[in-house]
Formats: structure tokens, C-alpha cells, sequence
């Protein structure tokens, strides 16, 4: 088993401990932990997942099946800035599809892919719980309302700046 | 506590733990599940079982829902039919309809549901979800299409096998099973999968496109591969053996097999089979020529030495994978004919080792529990074994104890499968596992844990106190390398118990000072009193199929069949009445003292029944040697092996699937094992070939019909399978020793005769403390520093599956396992090549590291031709024989 040092520096170490140590049954750190390892290395390779499975004592597949489960993680590299738009009800009728639309125009990739300056990587979502003010859009932890065909390039743009 | 409940207008009291399912079930009511297994866990993910239970307004999954007092059940209105067969619909809107050529049709529960309980019409029309055909093992297929989702592969994976290869990848409709990482399966390749799956989502590769399964029909027979004793039946058409089939419930292994059982089975039709007699012709060259010919010319010989040079001058080493009847009638023939006590089995290495210990110290001679008990001890001792790899389904046992809560504490120089699952493994180099033992004892005597009531009466135990107190307890750990913390604990864990076993293999038994361990292991029983009892006991473990048969049968020069002494005068009269010859009274040669014999020019005759000592035994020159000198050697075998090609006559036996006959697992289980498809070629059963050659050199005692009659002699000779006869064993089998009117009037109630062994506690003359003397039983070397520990590997157990493709394809020659520290302290990288050298000779090999190997040891299998084994071990008589473990030295190329 590789030893958490050889992969994390002390303090993400620690952290990890930590976060193992708030459970009664370790197995149960499984989700907190792979959002903490994504958190840091961006996405959560087949290293990660051998990795946290071996930490909390876990067969290897279990941290697979579990990281393949959740839209919010993610087994592939990903983009600098995730884009997530939801295709649910409220925002489906509100023309969410034509956000979409927008974003892989102005991004020039599918849905599922990432740009090719490697700033955003687009997905599709369930139901973010933003219904009252769909269509909606959340990139990384912000949460754009009322997104139009014309407002997506300004929202980019304030990433894009950032850079 | 029972309950009564109404299911379908009838009434029943069941028990309150059952599920509806099984309720229903013992009415006669079959409710159609895929997801239900009765040893998995409950799920409840199909659907299919839906009942409706008056009060609870939505339909009730039956294989989840607990009976309970009063409730009343219907399983099969409308209501119910019009859910089942919605479920179906859904199932279908993905379920490829190939079964045209899927290898499941014809057993396939999907199919036989949809013919029952749904519709000809799908109100469906939508694209098909189509995965790509994944091969994910070279000898297991999965189709995702075909897979219904019911996660039994996953479950069985995990709660039965323990090795959680596959899990459920992935969410909703888009949900798959699978390794991790989708990649290719990395696992014990136990067939669990396969056999779980009520579709053919999980098939086997190598029975793809070769018969459809209601061609086959179906044989039951007992797995040749180890003494664990698993029922099996083989599927054969047009006299091929097709597949190996297993069910629920049925025989010592409760509808589980192995990787060596399920898939091992193509050494049957292999093409590489001997299909007729052969004799080594004036040119030298062997040559096919009739039974006749063949018989004539080995009874001519034999004849002509046995009056020339005398019964001494013969002598026959025959192997512990054939039937009792086999056995019977080989060591009949060499002594009754042949006048020879010259009779001998490889694993009689091992009788000499283990037997004589066990009947000194406990008057037993085989396991004393049943395999079965160990589903169920609060602690267990696996001591130089690994009980997952020789005996796969015994493992199996073991997984389960853990499963429960069972504290397993495994002491081998390697860790194994188990030391995953396990309380605790402790790594320990050979020869150091004895003084752990004592660091034990040490601490049960000074906490006052051992069984006061049970030692009472035993003699010694002051001498034991001595002998374990001559050390510290930190100076055991610091020489062991395992904490004092875990050999207190393992202590306090063993003597506290409620049941509480012993496992020790090959390792521990076969090095050189391994009857000391025994008898400290055997003293731990004794003071902690744990024999005599259900889930007691002590379990020496040898893969040899029907090693404890070799023994009943009295395949020793030393031992008639009952295992009863040749030097008792008493013994042989019995059986010169039972068989109308004479037999001869002095102790014969065994295995390696008739290959030296043979290589000295002393022994004129040799006849290997299924031996392969050229790629078996210790001392490759010796042996070679020994073949080439030998005036006339007879071999009769299955494949022409390197041992056969050196033969005069060739005589071409069948495998278990070609006989009838009876074996006797590890625990005293005798059963039946039944011919599948007639012989291969002109090949004959062992049996008959011995009838044939005694009756040939004129005893006509040694004429039968079929095995049944050898049985039926069995019976009468062998006290202790008195009264026996494939009838009585028909349905499980029976342990000896057994009650004749029992087995007789109750074999089909379950009577399974003696389940445990010293029920009336340690014979009182048996009570004594052995309290042996010194710490180490191995000891340093300094010309052969390293310790070489063969053991089988989970795919291969001896040459035998050497034949079978499938089972070449998950492993086909040896590598040597190393600690990291250990090559790089020999400066021998991971995958170089290496000499390693024994007293005896050398074999170059390459270097494989791994962590799970304790300092100093090295770990190679035993019977791959690119490092053969026999070229390292060790001969010598008994003890001084390195066979198991061997001291050797590492010499970088």
C-alpha cells in the first residue's frame, strides 16, 4: 500500500486523518474523502481511488462504484472550471436548451468534454434546487440565474478573466 | 420463535426469521425472484417476488419481508401477475433476444419468467441499449446486454468469496457490474460469478459454442483436485466432458467450487490423452500393441522377478488422486501377488510426518473435526498453511467464520488471501512459528486461562509450565518479529473462545523439526480443552485428493488396509483369509527408499500407478537414475509424462469422470463418485487394470466385475467402513467411523455418521503434556541461508493440471517469490533470472518480488517444467528429506 506521504504533502495528510477519524465505521468516509482527493488533484484517478480504498480499508472497487455513481465526481481529468447546466423541468421549459446550445458554441466542445485551452469542462446536470430562477447554470460553486443565449459569453468571459 | 400466517388460504408455522419467500417456498408455492439467493444477503432489487400482504397497501417484496404473526399473504392475483409481468416488460426493453446462441438458454430464468409470467407483446419500441461485448478474463465472458442488474455476481463476490472483484459501476439505467476501473478481472477466478448469474450476462469462455445445455446430461461426481471432498456434476455429450455444473445446497461444498474444480475439468478429453497399451520393443521404442499383449507382458515380468530375485525385489508406488477401490486393489495386488510390502504414495511423506503424532499423542489418524464446523468457530490458528489456495472451499469455511465475527489469526511466513480478512497475520519465517505457539501457552498459564476442568486429569503440565517459561515474552517477540500486544492477544482470543480450531499445512508439518510444532499446537489444545467438541479440533490439510484413503487402504509398507500394523501377525492372518494368499511380513521400502533402491540396482520392478516422481520427487538425478537402472518398470498414467516415457510397458488409465468408486475427504467423509462418460480410448479404469493383472498372476481372488464388488470387499476387510456400499452412500456420504444400522436405516434422513472425533474426550493414557524443548525447529544454514517453501498455487496443484488449457491460461510456470529487502540484500532485481541451488541441485528461475513474504523466505510452486521442483528437493528418510521446505542458497546470474 503507498503511504499517504508519498502522494500528499503532511497537511492534506493530516486532513485526510481527520476526516477518517470522524466516522465511527471508516468505511463510511468513503464520499468525504474522494471529494476531498478530487478537491486537490482535480479529478480522481485509478491512484486516488487504490489509494482511498486502501485508506479506509475497503475493497478497490468500492471507491469505483461510488465515484462512477455521483455526477460530481469524476474519474477523468476535468477542466480549470466545470460548467453544469441543469436539464431539468423548470429550466427545460425556461430554454435551457438553448443555453446549452450557447455553451458548446461559444466553448466548441460536446457535452461531457472540455475546451481545448482546458478552462471548462461542459456537463449537464439534474436539478440543482435553482427552479425559481431557471434556466440555471452553476460553474464550479456559483450559481448563475436566468441564464440567456446572450448572457453565457459575458459569464465565461468573467472566468476567462480570472485566469 | 414460530409464527403462524396464511399465504394463499393455507396456514403455516414457520419460524419468525424466515422471509415469505422461504415460507412459501416450504407450501410448495414458488414465487419467481432473480435477485434471491438463500446465502446471499437480501436486496430486494428485482421486483419480481411481489406478494400482497393484507394491511399494507403497496405489493411487499417476499424475499425481504419477515413472516409475522397473523399476516395474511396472497402471491399470485391479478393484481400481482399484472406487476410481474411489468417488470418483465422492462427487463425485455434491454435483454437481448439471442438466445439462439447464448449459452445460458435452457436454464436461463429470464427465459423460463418470460415464458411463464410475461407477455408475448412489449409496448416498447425504442432502441436496444447495446455495450459492447466485453471480454473481461481469459476464462470468464460477460455480456452486459444480457445482464438484468440483479447484483447476485456482485454479492456472491463479496459475502461468499470475499474478494470483491466486481461491484456496480456507474448510476441508473446505465449501471453496469464489472472489476474496478473496467479492467480486466484480477481474481480467484472461483466460477461464483458464473454460477450466480440467472442469465448469461456471466458465462464461462471455455464451454462457449461447445454444447447446448439440455444436450448434456449429468454425472455426479467428487472433484479430483483436493481432499476437500466437493460434490460436483460433470455435463458430457458424445462422451465429452463439457462443463462441470455445481448445486445449491448439494455435498461438502454447498453448491461452491473452485477454480481448479470449475474450469479444471479439459484434462479429461484432453487430445493429448493415451488411448492404448504400450510396450517398449526391441528397438527400444514404444510401441501400441493390445490390453492383451500389454497384460501378458507385465505379468510375464512381474512373475519372472518375484521368482528370480524375490516380492522384495518389486515394488509400487500408486497415486492419492485414485478411488479407494483403486487403492484396495493396487496394494492387494503388489502384496498378495506381487509379495511385496513395497507400497507407497507420494503424500506418504506426509503420513509419516503427521500420522505417528497424531495417534502418540490424541490414538487418531485423520482430521479430528468436520470441515464444515469451521463455518462456525470464534477463533481459529492457521498455522503454515494457506488453506485458501490448498484447499479452496475448507477456505471458504474460513471466510465465512470472519464473516461472522470469527477471530482468525494466520501464522505463515507469507500472507495469503486470508490475511486480508483475518484478525491478524503474522508473518513469521519458518521454524519460528513454534516458539510463537509456546509464547501462547506461556501466557494461557500465567493468566490462568487454560480449561482447568479438562487438565485435571493430565499429566505433565508442570513440565509444560517449565518449558515455556525459559523465555521472556519479549525476547519471543523480538526473535519472531510479531508484537508481544498480538501474541497475548491471540492467546487470550484461542483460550477464550467458545469453539476454537487448529489448521496446519505442509509448511509447518514437512520442515524439518515440524513434529515439535505439532505436538506444542496439540498441547495448546489439550490445556485450552478445546477436542473432542463440535467446532474443536485439530485439521492437518493436505491437497492430495484422496490422501486419507491412501491410509484407510493401507497404501504404506508399514500399514494394511484399517491402518492396521503389517508386523501383527493377527492383522495378516485376516486378511491371508480374506484374500486366500499369502502376505508378506516385513515392512516394505517407501516411495524414496524404493527409488534409491532402484538407483542402487536393488530393485528389479517398479509400477507407478499415476506417479510422475521424475517431476514430483526429491532428488531429480536420483530419480532419473533410478528409472533408467530399474530392470523393468511399468507406468500406468493418463498423459505420457516424462516418467512414462521412460517406461517398458505404458498402460493407459482413466480419469474420475471414467469410473465409479468411492474417495474419503480430509474429514472422514467417505462418498461415491460416479463414471460420467466411458473411457477414453481404449484407456481402463485403475481398478479393473489391477484386477486384470492379478487375476493374470493367478489369484483368482483378485477377479471382479465392477467397483461396486471391490466396495463390497472393502466392507467386509476394513473394520471401519464396515458395511458400507454405494447404495448407503448415495445421498451424503458417511463419516467413519459409523454405526452399521444407522447408515443402513438412516442414510437418507441425514445420517452422516461420526462428525467429530474423541467425543469421550483424549484417551486417559493420552493425557500428557509433551512440553516440548527448544524454540526454533528449523535453524540457520550458513551454506544454504535461504528458506524455500514449495507450495501450490490457487490455479495448479500438481501436475495433473499442468493438462488442463484453462487452467495454463491463468498461470503456467513458476516464478521465485521474494521479499524486496531480501533481493535487494542478494542485489537480484524483481524480474531477473537466479540461480537457486539446494544440496540436491539447481534450477535458474526467474525473480519475483512481493511484500507478503517474511525476510529470508522464498516461495515457488512446485510443478511447472521451467522450474521443476524435483531438481531442489531434498531425499532422505523422512525427517532429513526437504520436500516441503528447503534450505537453498541464491546465486545472482
Amino acid at each position: 500500500m503507498m503511504k499517504s506521504t508519498e502522494i500528499f504533502s503532511a497537511r492534506e495528510s493530516k486532513e485526510m486523518e481527520d476526516i477518517l477519524s470522524r466516522y465511527e465505521a471508516s468505511a463510511s468516509a468513503i464520499l468525504p474523502l474522494l471529494h476531498y482527493v478530487q478537491s486537490i488533484q482535480g479529478h480522481l484517478s485509478e491512484e486516488a481511488l487504490t489509494f482511498v480504498a486502501e485508506f479506509i480499508g475497503v475493497p478497490h472497487v468500492r471507491t469505483f462504484e461510488v465515484a462512477t455513481y455521483y455526477t460530481m465526481l469524476f474519474t477523468e481529468p476535468v477542466g480549470r472550471h466545470l460548467v453544469q447546466v441543469c436539464r431539468n423541468l423548470s429550466c427545460h421549459v425556461n430554454g435551457a436548451e438553448n443555453v446549452l446550445e450557447a455553451l458548446k458554441k461559444e466553448l466548441g466542445v460536446d457535452v461531457g468534454k472540455t475546451s481545448d485551452d482546458g478552462l471548462f469542462t461542459l456537463v449537464e446536470v439534474e436539478c440543482i434546487g435553482a427552479c425559481d430562477h431557471a434556466p440555471a447554470v452553476m460553474i464550479d460553486e456559483d450559481l448563475h440565474r436566468k441564464v440567456s443565449e446572450d448572457s453565457v459569453n459575458r459569464i465565461l468571459g468573467s472566468y476567462r478573466e480570472k485566469v | 420463535m414460530m409464527v403462524r400466517l396464511t399465504i394463499d388460504d393455507k396456514q403455516i408455522m414457520v419460524d419468525a426469521h424466515m422471509n415469505i419467500l422461504e415460507a412459501s417456498k416450504k407450501l410448495g408455492i414458488e414465487i419467481p425472484t432473480f435477485c434471491y439467493q438463500a446465502r446471499l444477503s437480501e436486496l430486494g432489487a428485482c421486483r419480481m417476488c411481489v406478494v400482497e400482504v393484507e394491511g399494507m397497501g403497496k405489493l411487499q417484496t417476499a424475499c425481504t419481508l419477515a413472516v409475522a404473526e397473523g399476516m395474511v399473504v396472497q402471491t399470485g392475483n391479478a393484481r400481482i401477475k399484472k406487476a410481474r409481468r411489468m417488470m418483465l416488460e422492462f427487463l425485455l426493453i434491454n435483454h437481448p433476444l439471442e438466445c439462439t446462441v447464448c449459452d445460458a438458454s435452457g436454464e436461463c430464468t429470464l427465459q423460463d419468467f418470460a415464458f411463464k409470467y410475461g407477455s408475448a407483446e412489449t409496448r416498447f419500441t425504442g432502441e436496444k441499449r447495446v455495450l459492447r461485448d466485453q471480454i473481461i478474463s481469459p476464462l470468464i465472458n460477460r455480456n452486459l446486454n444480457r445482464c438484468i442488474q440483479c447484483k447476485r455476481c456482485v454479492r456472491v463476490c463479496d459475502e461468499i468469496q470475499g474478494v470483491t472483484a466486481l461491484g456496480m459501476s456507474y448510476r441508473g439505467a446505465d449501471t453496469i457490474v464489472g472489476p474496478f476501473m473496467d479492467k480486466s478481472l484480477d481474481c480467484e477466478y472461483c466460477s461464483h460469478c458464473i454460477w450466480s448469474c440467472p442469465v448469461g450476462a456471466i458465462t464461462s469462455r471455455a464451454m462457449k459454442y461447445r454444447a447446448r445445455t439440455w444436450e448434456m446430461d449429468k454425472a455426479e461426481a467428487i472433484c479430483p483436485f483436493c481432499s476437500c471432498g466437493c460434490t460436483l456434476h460433470y455435463n458430457h455429450k458424445d462422451n465429452v466432458v463439457h462443463r462441470v455444473t455445481h448445486t445449491e445446497g448439494r455435498g461438502i461444498n454447498q453448491g461452491s467450487l473452485c477454480s481448479k474444480g470449475y474450469f479444471g475439468y479439459d484434462v479429461i478429453n484432453h487430445p493429448e490423452r493415451i488411448t492404448s497399451p504400450m510396450v517398449r520393443n526391441a528397438e527400444g521404442v514404444l510401441r501400441t500393441v493390445t490390453w492383451e499383449a500389454a497384460l501378458t507382458t507385465v505379468a510375464g515380468k512381474m512373475g519372472q522377478i518375484k521368482d528370480d530375485n524375490g516380492g522384495s525385489s518389486i515394488g509400487g508406488i500408486v497415486s492419492d488422486r485414485l478411488t479407494n477401490e483403486d487403492l484396495y486393489l493396487f496394494q492387494k495386488l503388489m502384496r498378495s501377488v506381487y509379495s511385496t510390502n513395497n507400497v507407497d504414495t507420494p503424500s506418504g511423506m506426509w503420513s509419516r510426518a503427521v500420522l505417528p503424532v497424531l495417534e502418540d499423542r490424541l490414538g487418531v489418524f485423520a482430521a479430528t473435526n468436520s470441515t464444515d464446523e469451521l463455518n462456525y468457530v470464534d477463533a481459529l490458528l492457521i498455522v503454515g498453511c494457506d488453506v485458501t489456495v490448498s484447499h479452496p472451499i475448507t477456505g471458504l469455511r474460513v471466510k465465512h467464520a470472519i464473516h461472522r465475527g470469527g477471530l482468525v489469526t494466520e501464522i505463515n511466513p507469507r500472507r495469503t488471501a486470508l490475511s486480508r480478512l483475518a484478525k491478524r497475520s503474522l508473518t513469521v519465517a519458518v521454524g519460528k512459528e513454534l516458539a510463537l505457539v509456546k509464547g501462547m501457552i506461556a501466557v494461557i498459564i500465567e493468566e490462568g486461562l487454560y480449561d482447568s476442568e479438562a487438565v485435571k486429569d493430565y499429566k505433565k503440565l508442570s513440565d509444560l509450565e517449565f518449558s515455556v517459561k525459559e523465555k521472556d515474552l519479549n525476547v519471543i517477540a523480538r526473535n519472531t518479529d510479531v508484537s508481544v500486544d498480538d501474541i497475548v492477544q491471540t492467546a487470550r482470543e484461542f483460550a477464550g473462545a467458545g469453539k476454537a480450531a487448529i489448521i496446519f499445512g505442509e509448511t509447518a508439518a514437512l520442515h524439518s523439526g515440524g513434529d515439535l510444532l505439532i505436538n506444542a499446537l496439540i498441547d495448546l489444545l489439550m490445556l485450552t480443552g478445546k477436542l473432542g467438541q463440535e467446532g474443536f479440533g485439530l485439521y492437518p490439510v493436505i491437497a492430495s485428493t484422496n490422501f486419507q484413503g491412501t491410509v484407510d487402504m493401507g497404501i504404506a509398507p508399514d500399514r494394511l488396509p484399517g491402518h492396521v500394523e503389517v508386523s501383527s501377525a493377527t492383522e495378516r492372518k485376516k486378511f491371508e483369509k480374506a484374500w486366500n494368499a499369502k502376505v508378506p511380513k516385513d515392512t516394505g521400502m517407501n516411495a524414496l527408499e524404493m527409488i534409491q533402491a532402484a538407483a542402487d540396482g536393488n530393485l528389479k520392478a517398479l509400477y507407478l500407478a499415476g506417479v510422475n516422481p521424475l517431476a514430483t520427487f526429491p532428488g531429480g538425478k536420483v530419480v532419473a537414475e533410478a528409472l533408467k537402472t530399474v530392470e523393468f518398470l511399468v507406468v500406468q498414467e493418463l498423459f505420457l509424462t516424462e516418467t512414462a516415457s521412460m517406461a517398458d510397458v505404458v498402460l493407459p488409465a482413466g480419469t474420475l469422470a471414467e469410473k465409479n468408486g468411492t474417495l474419503t475427504s480430509m474429514d472422514r467423509r467417505i462418498q461415491r463418485t460416479q463414471k460420467a462418460i466411458d473411457s477414453v480410448g481404449l484407456s481402463r479404469p485403475d481398478w479393473r487394470i489391477f484386477s486384470d493383472l492379478g487375476v493374470m498372476g493367478g489369484e483368482n481372488g483378485m477377479k471382479y466385475v465392477n467397483a461396486a464388488e471391490v466396495l463390497d470387499e472393502i466392507a467386509q476387510t476394513v473394520p471401519f467402513y464396515s458395511g458400507i456400499s454405494q447404495h448407503i452412500l448415495a445421498d451424503n456420504g458417511l463419516q467413519w467411523p459409523f454405526s452399521r444400522e444407522d447408515a443402513r436405516e438412516k442414510f437418507h434422513e441425514g445420517y452422516l455418521g461420526t462428525r467429530h472425533l474423541l467425543m469421550d474426550g483424549v484417551p486417559l493414557d493420552k493425557r500428557i503434556f509433551s512440553a516440548v524443548s527448544g524454540w526454533d525447529t528449523h535453524g540457520a544454514d550458513s551454506q544454504y541461508p535461504m528458506t524455500l517453501v514449495f507450495e501450490d498455487l490457487l490455479f495448479h496443484s500438481g501436475s495433473f493440471t499442468r493438462y488442463s488449457e484453462s487452467l495454463n491460461k491463468l498461470a503456467s510456470e513458476a516464478t521465485l517469490l521474494m521479499n524486496p529487502q531480501t533481493g535487494i540484500g542478494l542485489d537480484v532485481p524483481d524480474g531477473s533470472t537466479v540461480r537457486t541451488v539446494s544440496a540436491q541441485g539447481e534450477v535458474s528461475v526467474a525473480v519475483s518480488y512481493s511484500e507478503d513474504l517474511a525476510l529470508g523466505v522464498l516461495f515457488m510452486p512446485r510443478h511447472f517444467a521451467n522450474a521443476p521442483a524435483s531438481a531442489l528437493m531434498v531425499p532422505g528418510r523422512n525427517r532429513d528429506a526437504e520436500t516441503a521446505v528447503v534450505r537453498v542458497k541464491v546465486v545472482k546470474v
